[in-house]
């Protein structure tokens, strides 16, 4: 068998063989000069047969290939690592070293066959073109040859009638036959067509098989595609899904938020309003604070008051008639009675009203002697004598002026039921410092009303002329009257008992006003007054509702 | 099936052995050899040929990497190592590969005497006919 021949180069015989990379498959792809010695220096040196028989021997096989030269140093490292290996290997089970490399190499069989496979396995398609070629050249062959035989038939007869036999050569009719050129060659046209329909044959075999593989790769990226869009529809859903939670999400976060904005508000609010309250509450507390300093120094003060007032003692009227009488003389030379005493009265005072019906009621002997001393002496001065002889006191002798100006003289009895008047004390002012000063509720003014009226009406029928007062019963024999309705004491009595109630109110009102109350306590910022003035604007006076004159 | 569908005993292996991981030549040499207890040697005069085959047709697909010796000098450069893996598209080969030989040795085997039973030359010709 020939082998193709070819020397090594003349690098690889100078130096180590550097491998030179341009494609992806290669060494390094990315460096076009590895610049990497595959015999590295201190070997080479000591090492030099072996180096020369590996290296001969690679470059021949690698010589021996049609590609280009990236691709031959590729072949070449491979197989000197496979080398190095596999003489390795035989090194450790003994082997020496040069046979080691020998085996490994012989191994490898011949160069030239290695490098006719290698040569069929990076060009396949050479065979495929060569074969290509081939069958398109037997084709255009046999219809050059059948062109040729159809003219030749018709040239030779003349007739244009006959046909060529598919492939047998013989003419069918005309009984004429080839021409001597002709003739081998139409022989030899069915030979040529069948190789060229057997390698058309093995092309349209390797193309479907090629075509069937194509085929089955495109129904599993169908298939593969089919999951892809179901894997990406349910990721569409997953994604809506995740929009409308976001969705909901964003509004439960809106509204949390102008939750959160309101109750911000609120709490803000909330928290002026406290410190205002905080203000007012430390204020009023403030004011608390004064206002009982201001209690404890008023309570202090009123105790010196109630300390120092002095004691107040009742003054009855004096009747007018009394300074008149008192300048009246009369001479009492002998033993009087009362009906001379009274004859010289209306003597020196004619105008004198007598009442003797009166004065005969009280039982008084007329016609017996007083014991009155005899000299000069006032006209008071002797009824005050006749009246110590009476042992009653409403039946003692008095003198009172009448409306018209004139004098009469009667029975005190007599002269009270005649001057009875009907007169309305408002009492309230009483009734509300009492209910204050002793800080009830105003609920309780009723009962607090009652207890002050209850109180006055037992200060005023105890002190006030106590035998004119009607009990419970009626007792008609008696002439005043007490009632209270409303906060007011309504009271039928003489002059001289209405005289005594309203000195008794004066006093009681001057006693209270003069204790604080808390509504008088004034609030911040107001003047402060220590008690309101007796006869103020609210003081109640005593109203006349409708006065009895009896005269 | 058709005879051409009937995958090549060394593409098979050698795809197999890739299967299993990436390998370099003389590894795969080493393997097949291994696994049959010498029986079956993938020689480098059609193991590396292969090899290039199938890289060509994508079927398989190589690396580089630089091997030294322990005793070697730190700073000079080793030798070239080429790996070699399985692709996608040789994985589906391998797959269809396997599918076809199973088959076809399916097929083979209903030919196939039984080991228990005498072969039709021991029985002659009265036996039965010829295949």
């Amino acid at each position: 068998m020939s082998q193709p021949t070819r020397q090594p180069t003349s690098q690889s015989q100078s130096q180590p063989f550097r491998l030179r990379a341009t494609d992806e498959h290669a060494p390094n792809a990315a460096t076009k000069d590895l610049g990497t010695p595959l015999f590295p220096a201190h070997e080479a040196h000591s090492t030099s047969v072996r180096r020369n028989t590996i290296t001969t021997w690679l470059d021949i096989m690698v010589g021996m290939v049609r590609a280009p030269a990236n691709e031959r140093a590729a072949i070449r490292a491979e197989l000197e690592t496979h080398i190095r290996d596999r003489a390795r290997d035989f090194q450790i089970s003994g082997v020496s070293e040069a046979e080691s490399i020998a085996r490994a190499i012989a191994e490898l069989g011949d160069a030239a066959s290695l490098a006719k496979r290698y040569q069929e396995a990076i060009q396949p398609s050479f065979r495929r073109r060569i074969m290509l070629v081939g069958t398109i050249s037997a084709a255009t062959a046999a219809l050059i040859i059948s062109a040729a035989t159809l003219f030749s038939q018709s040239g030779g007869t003349g007739s244009g009638s006959g046909s060529a036999g598919g492939g047998g050569g013989n003419s069918s009719g005309g009984g004429t036959s080839m021409s001597g050129v002709t003739a081998p060659i139409v022989a030899a046209v069915p030979a040529v067509v069948t190789d060229g329909v057997q390698a058309a044959s093995e092309r349209e075999i390797s193309v479907q098989r090629e075509l069937e593989e194509l085929r089955d790769q495109l129904s599993k990226a169908r298939v593969e595609l089919a999951e892809q869009d179901r894997a990406l529809s349910r990721a569409r859903g997953e994604v809506e899904s995740l929009q409308m939670r976001l969705v909901g999400a964003e509004g439960r976060a809106l509204n949390a938020e102008e939750d959160a904005a309101q109750l911000g508000r609120m709490q803000r609010d909330s928290m002026e309003g406290q410190s205002n309250m905080n203000d007012r509450l430390k204020e009023a507390l403030q004011q608390r604070d004064k206002l009982m300093r201001r209690v404890e120094a008023l309570t202090k003060a009123q105790k010196e008051q109630l300390v120092l007032a002095p004691p107040a003692v009742y003054e009855p009227p004096v009747d007018p008639s009394r300074e008149t009488l008192d300048k009246v003389e009369i001479v009492i030379d002998q033993i009087i009675t009362p009906t001379g005493f009274i004859e010289r009265l209306k003597t020196k005072i004619p105008t004198f009203d007598v009442r003797m019906n009166a004065i005969n009621a009280t039982g008084i002997p007329m016609d017996a002697a007083v014991a009155i001393p005899v000299g000069k002496l006032s006209m008071s001065r002797a009824i005050d004598e006749i009246n110590t002889s009476i042992t009653s006191p409403d039946q003692r002798l008095v003198v009172r002026t009448k409306a018209d100006g004139t004098l009469a003289l009667t029975t005190q009895m007599d002269w009270d039921q005649s001057d009875l008047s009907l007169v309305v004390y408002d009492i309230r002012d009483l009734i509300e410092a009492s209910h204050e000063s002793i800080e009830a509720p105003k609920r309780a003014n009723q009962s607090v009303a009652g207890g002050v009226l209850t109180e006055m009406r037992e200060v005023i029928t105890r002190t006030v002329m106590p035998e004119i007062w009607q009990g419970f019963a009626g007792d008609i024999s008696k002439h005043g009257t007490f009632m209270a309705v409303n906060g007011t004491l309504i009271i039928t009595a003489p002059s001289r008992a209405h005289h005594k109630i309203d000195w008794l109110l004066q006093r009681c009102r001057a006693d209270v006003m003069r204790v604080p109350v808390l509504s008088d306590l004034p609030i911040a910022g107001e003047a402060f007054t220590t008690s309101r003035e007796a006869g103020s604007a609210t003081q109640a006076q005593p109203v006349a509702a409708d006065t009895v004159q009896a005269k | 099936m058709s005879f051409f569908e009937t995958p090549e005993p060394a593409e098979l292996i050698v795809l197999s052995l890739l299967a299993e991981g990436r390998k370099y030549g003389y590894m795969l040499s080493k393997e097949a050899a291994a696994r049959s207890d010498g029986a079956l040697r993938l020689t480098p005069g059609a193991l590396y040929p292969l090899l290039k085959q199938l890289e060509r047709q994508a079927l398989i697909a190589s690396t580089w990497e630089e091997i030294k010796a322990e005793d070697a000098d730190p700073e000079a450069a080793g030798r070239k190592r080429k790996w070699y893996r399985l692709t996608p598209k040789g994985k589906r080969r391998l797959e269809k590969s396997v599918t076809a030989h199973r088959a076809w040795r399916s097929i083979l085997d209903s030919f196939l005497p039984s080991g228990d039973q005498p072969s039709a030359a021991d029985h002659g010709p009265s036996s039965g006919g010829s295949r």
